[in-house]
């Protein structure tokens, strides 16, 4: 079994096989991340895409200092911005920031919620709330960073994170209030 | 009744879907691999390359600097060898002295008496010799050197002659006025006899040899 490293060598010496092997290991993965900043099945396509022609173009620049995965992960970020930003999406500036605690109850209502169910509320949210919310809650960016990246102002980043939340808290109150309509 | 956890929003996503995965279509791989580019040789371990490189070029400047050193060091070592060989050699000092102690013959030639067997080298004289013969004269095997002043040797081409027993100048009245016994040539391969003595006139000059008696010349000296 060839270790990454290997595999990447193989990629440089133009080893077509290396190079399939390669996307095979990451495809997967990082298909579920560009879904998530996806609103749409063709939107993801396209980011992972564009990611992955990224990755081969600079993967000579790759100096094996870190994770292999994080280097690929950042490339497919990146590109999602891009193009999110290049299909026109756009940021309400809001000077005020709002800091509204977003809690959930986790009770037999949302357990029954499935991984796609939850994905298919983050692809319902607004093109600037469902990126905030993602480079924030599941990548791990400050709201300076997310600010410095997008071009936007740090409560803007907040507000809109804040936002994004509010909107899931109310799609998961209308699914269980369904559900509880059901049983009742 | 079981407990109810309040998590926030974000967290609770996170949760729930941070491990999602999803298979993208078969096509993607097409699309991306016609795009992937063709990577030259250099662009693999470009770091070792470098390293490679440098070392290389590291290792020829050190090998380029131990050559000049045993080069400088060899030329050295020669030069010296050659110095010594300079002093050692005797014929490398007479060169010398022949273009230098041009003069310092002078003394040498003054003291040297009559008819001995001498071997003196007179290169003062060898070097009249060749001067006087080029002032339009065949060269021949025998010239009459001026000496400052008081010294004048007659010279004879020893190969000339073998076995000379004497050399003897006669003069008009039959006089044996000079006999040189046993000559023994100069280093030039020349017999070399005094004539500083002799009055002017004209002389026979004859070859005394184990078989015969020969008149070398007749000369007339002023």
């Amino acid at each position: 079994m060839q270790s990454e490293k290997e595999i990447i060598l193989a990629c440089l010496q133009n080893n077509h096989e290396a190079q399939k092997l390669l996307y095979k290991i990451f495809a997967a993965k990082m298909f579920g991340i560009c879904y998530r900043f996806a609103q749409k099945n063709n939107q993801a396509e396209d980011i992972m895409q564009e990611g992955f022609i990224k990755v081969f173009k600079n993967l000579s620049k790759f100096k094996f200092q870190g994770s292999f995965e994080g280097w690929v992960k950042r490339i497919i970020i990146n590109a999602a911005i891009d193009y999110l930003k290049k299909y026109g999406m756009h940021f309400q500036e809001i000077n005020e920031e709002i800091t509204e605690q977003c809690d959930i109850v986790e009770d037999e209502a949302t357990s029954k919620l499935s991984v796609e169910d939850l994905m298919e509320l983050i692809k319902a949210l607004p093109d600037s709330k469902r990126l905030i919310f993602n480079l924030y809650a599941y990548e791990g960016y400050s709201h300076k960073e997310i600010a410095e990246k997008l071009n936007i102002s740090v409560s803007t980043s907040k507000s809109q994170y804040c936002k994004a939340k509010k909107m899931l808290q109310e799609q998961l109150i209308n699914i269980k209030n369904k559900s509880y309509e059901r049983v009742n | 009744m079981s407990e109810l956890i309040k998590t926030d929003i974000g967290d609770f996503f996170v949760k729930h879907t941070k491990n999602f995965e999803k298979e993208p279509p078969d096509s993607m791989w097409e699309n991306i691999e016609s795009q992937v580019p063709q990577y030259s040789v250099s662009t693999v371990n470009n770091s070792l390359l470098k390293y490679l490189v440098s070392g290389i070029g590291l290792s020829i400047i050190i090998i380029a600097a131990i050559l000049f050193y045993f080069q400088v060091n060899q030329n050295k070592t020669e030069q010296s060898f050659i110095n010594q060989k300079n002093v050692n050699n005797p014929n490398s000092k007479q060169i010398v002295d022949n273009k230098i102690d041009y003069t310092d013959k002078k003394s040498t030639l003054s003291s040297i008496p009559e008819n001995t067997n001498t071997t003196i080298a007179t290169k003062q004289n060898s070097n009249i010799k060749i001067n006087k013969n080029n002032l339009n004269k065949p060269i021949t095997n025998n010239v009459a050197s001026e000496e400052p002043k008081k010294t004048m040797k007659y010279s004879i081409n020893a190969a000339t002659y073998k076995n000379i027993n004497e050399i003897i100048f006669e003069n008009g009245k039959k006089e044996n006025v000079i006999i040189l016994k046993n000559p023994v040539p100069n280093a030039f391969g020349f017999y070399e006899i005094d004539i500083s003595k002799l009055s002017s006139g004209t002389y026979n000059i004859w070859i005394i040899t184990n078989e015969n008696k020969t008149l070398h010349k007749t000369e007339t000296f002023n």
